[in-house]
């Protein structure tokens, strides 16, 4: 009974090492696209999330919902700049909210009362969300130009859009 | 927990070697693990379970080829966390599931989540924090002949707890843009749908009559225009004799109307009505609380993010509540007088919900109800105003205001009465530079019911990109006078989340997207781990 434990640390410990070699394969090679999964437009209409593009330049997706707060502040500080963004770097972002049934009648209104700019899409019953193995908003995924994910980032620190920014522009060869 | 390291060590090891040999496809997933170390605590008489330690955790995989996807998700829950329903426990593959999908159809076989409509009728999701998985295991098929047609049909056992329970599910939905359809120029988008939902679960009782099958439908209509937008959806359900309504006859319906109105001038606004009688609906007709539910009724009000306001959370009435919310919104435009140099953003809301007017019956049937009337008990109301203003790059505040009436004997039991509260809410935020910000939280909540007085604060300081930590208080000062305080810190770092807090948790209803449940008091300590990939 004595050496079970350690059997299983060790096993842990292979574990640990397995997925965080994994981690490094799948950065290093950075070549994952948004799966064929379908989300809703604020009209309702189905639409195809590998279907996304913007001309080759690189694309924001971000997380949200209308009931998470420091997703709205993270949307709210990037609407301040945004003009800014889209000119010096030509990106687009993509607002995925995964409000369910509840509170997703919300989004529409509170969108439009902030004047976002952004292009906004309900994943109604988290395809999208799950498909990519999220467990919390918000969570911010970038795109280079030909779709592949580049960067990832779990939750927000105010001054996080700094580095979103950064980033953008590394992407961009800027 | 052998079983699990061997199954995840497999898994993680065939996702390395085919990434390594460049086996085509893709792999995405992630892993969460929630941890907690209970202690005993005098003061809220929390008591730490027999095993201190306690660990849900999820790990997801997913594999997608051209059209053809599969995954699996392993749960263990070892031992399960406080005021987790008592039947989570052990390590299992819960998940698996393959499928194929292109433009026009997408068969899923196995495990999967699917949503009719507005979820009235059906809906099977995951809501880990509350425990909530009920799944279908089966086959799904969405079809999809034209971009106006949409077919869904599903047919499978649900999830409980563990398990797959006994009662099977058989459904199919219908989703048209008859104007679409018909090739009719138009500025509106009109959209009707329908969907039967039967489920049958064996009866081995002595009544005679008694239906071991419930059939549903549903019918809905939904209008979209640039700046109007109206979604209704009525369903009704056979009789449905369960444990909870003590086995009465009563056929079940709800009516659900919601509007979305916008303009370019700053307002918006979005208002529901829903009406609900006799509509719990279940698999399993001997279980409670969010267990083998088969659609989704949330409570339709405000979600309230600060502490205070959710110490009285609505629940939805299943068996009968009418009502309905209102929000609105409004953007008093940069460089306007009430505007200021940045924007002033106001809301507005307010909910109301109250029984339904009723009449016991002698007959199996139970009772009956007025459609269109608002019954004599006040289950729940709230007003709330709350301003969001930039003062400078530096400072940006949201104030609020908010009154509750909220029918506590009946939401959460006998033993309670109504409470009426007041709170006001300052919530600060102050970037010192692009790196350095501290919120600030203070609220204060008035009542001369049930705990009286509560004053709570909350400071937390963010170090971008990545860090940051907390501590926070709240006490009911006229009362018990315990502190209910935390304290705490998290990492980020890409994809990956690391979150530390020690503290006491005060025993009530948790609720989740206006899904509640109950959790016990318990004091201690908290890490979790969320990653992926």
């Amino acid at each position: 009974m004595k050496k079970k434990p350690a059997l299983i640390y060790r096993m842990a410990a292979a574990l640990i090492c397995f997925s965080l070699s994994t981690a490094v394969a799948q950065e290093n090679k950075s070549q994952q696209k948004l799966p064929n999964v379908q989300v809703k437009d604020l009209e309702g209409k189905l639409v195809n999330v590998s279907t996304f593009s913007n001309n080759g330049k690189p694309v924001i997706i971000s997380f949200w919902a209308t009931w998470c707060k420091p997703c709205i502040s993270e949307l709210e500080s990037i609407a301040d700049d945004y003009d800014n963004w889209k000119k010096t770097t030509g990106v687009k972002l993509i607002a995925i909210s995964i409000d369910d049934a509840r509170t997703s009648a919300g989004i529409k209104s509170l969108v439009s009362s902030r004047g976002w700019q952004y292009e906004v899409y309900n994943d109604y019953n988290k395809e999208l969300y799950r498909a990519l193995g999220i467990a919390n908003v918000p969570y911010t995924v970038i795109l280079n130009g030909d779709g592949a994910v580049v960067e990832r980032h779990a939750g927000y620190n105010p001054g996080d859009e700094y580095h979103l920014l950064e980033a953008v522009k590394k992407i961009s060869g800027l | 927990m052998k079983k699990m390291i061997f199954i995840v060590i497999t898994i993680t090891g065939i996702s390395h070697i085919s990434l390594a040999q460049e086996i085509p496809g893709k792999l995405s997933g992630g892993l969460e693990s929630n941890n907690q170390y209970y202690v005993d605590d005098k003061a809220t008489q929390a008591k730490a379970p027999r095993d201190k330690i306690a660990t849900n955790s999820y790990f997801t995989l997913n594999y997608t080829l051209k059209n053809f996807y599969a995954g699996i998700q392993l749960e263990s829950y070892l031992s399960a966390l406080m005021g987790y329903p008592e039947g989570l426990k052990g390590t299992k593959l819960t998940h698996r599931f393959a499928g194929y999908r292109t433009d026009k159809i997408d068969i899923t076989a196995g495990n999967f989540y699917e949503q009719y409509g507005n979820g009235l009728i059906f809906r099977s999701y995951e809501e880990r924090q509350l425990g909530i998985d009920n799944m279908m295991d089966g086959v799904n098929v969405r079809f999809t002949p034209l971009k106006s047609i949409r077919f869904k049909a599903s047919y499978g056992l649900q999830r409980v707890l563990m398990d797959n329970g006994e009662g099977i599910v058989r459904g199919a939905d219908l989703e048209l843009d008859p104007l679409d359809l018909l090739k009719i120029k138009h500025n509106w988008g009109l959209t009707i749908g329908g969907s039967v939902v039967n489920r049958y679960q064996k009866y081995t009782g002595p009544d005679d009559v008694f239906p071991p099958e419930v059939n549903a439908y549903s019918a809905r209509f939904g209008l979209t225009h640039a700046h109007y937008d109206l979604n209704m959806e009525y369903v009704s359900k056979s009789a449905d004799p369960t444990d909870l309504n003590k086995n009465i006859f009563k056929k079940g319906s709800v009516l659900y109307i919601n509007q979305t109105i916008t303009t370019n001038k700053g307002l918006s606004m979005d208002i529901a009505f829903r009406r609900m009688e006799s509509m719990d609906f279940r698999t399993d007709r001997t279980q409670k609380d969010n267990i083998a539910v088969v659609n989704y009724l949330p409570a339709l009000t405000k979600l309230y993010t600060y502490s205070l306001p959710n110490l009285y959370p609505y629940a939805a009435q299943s068996m009968g509540e009418i009502g309905g919310k209102a929000d609105i919104y409004y953007h008093f435009k940069r460089g306007s007088t009430l505007g200021g140099r940045y924007g002033t953003k106001l809301s507005l809301t307010a909910s109301l919900y109250r029984n339904l007017d009723t009449v016991r019956l002698k007959s199996k049937e139970g009772f009956r109800s007025a459609f269109w009337r608002f019954g004599p008990t006040a289950l729940y109301n709230d007003v709330n105003i709350s301003m969001e203003r930039r003062w400078s790059p530096q400072i940006k505040t949201i104030f609020s205001y908010m009154n509750l009436n909220y029918n506590q004997g009946y939401i959460q039991g006998p033993g309670y009465g109504m409470v009426n509260a007041n709170m006001a809410i300052a919530d600060v935020l102050l970037n010192f530079d692009r790196k350095n910000a501290l919120r600030v939280e203070l609220q204060h909540l008035w009542t001369v019911d049930d705990e009286k007085n509560w004053a709570a604060a909350l400071l937390e300081y963010s170090y971008a990109p990545g860090w940051s930590c907390f501590a926070g208080d709240m006490l009911n000062y006229q009362s018990k006078k315990i502190h209910y305080f935390s304290v705490g810190g998290a990492y980020n770092y890409k994809a990956a989340r690391v979150s530390l807090s020690y503290g006491r948790q005060r025993a009530g209803l948790l609720c989740v997207g206006g899904i509640c449940r109950m959790v016990p008091a318990y004091s201690g300590a908290s890490l979790s781990f969320t990653y992926n990939f």
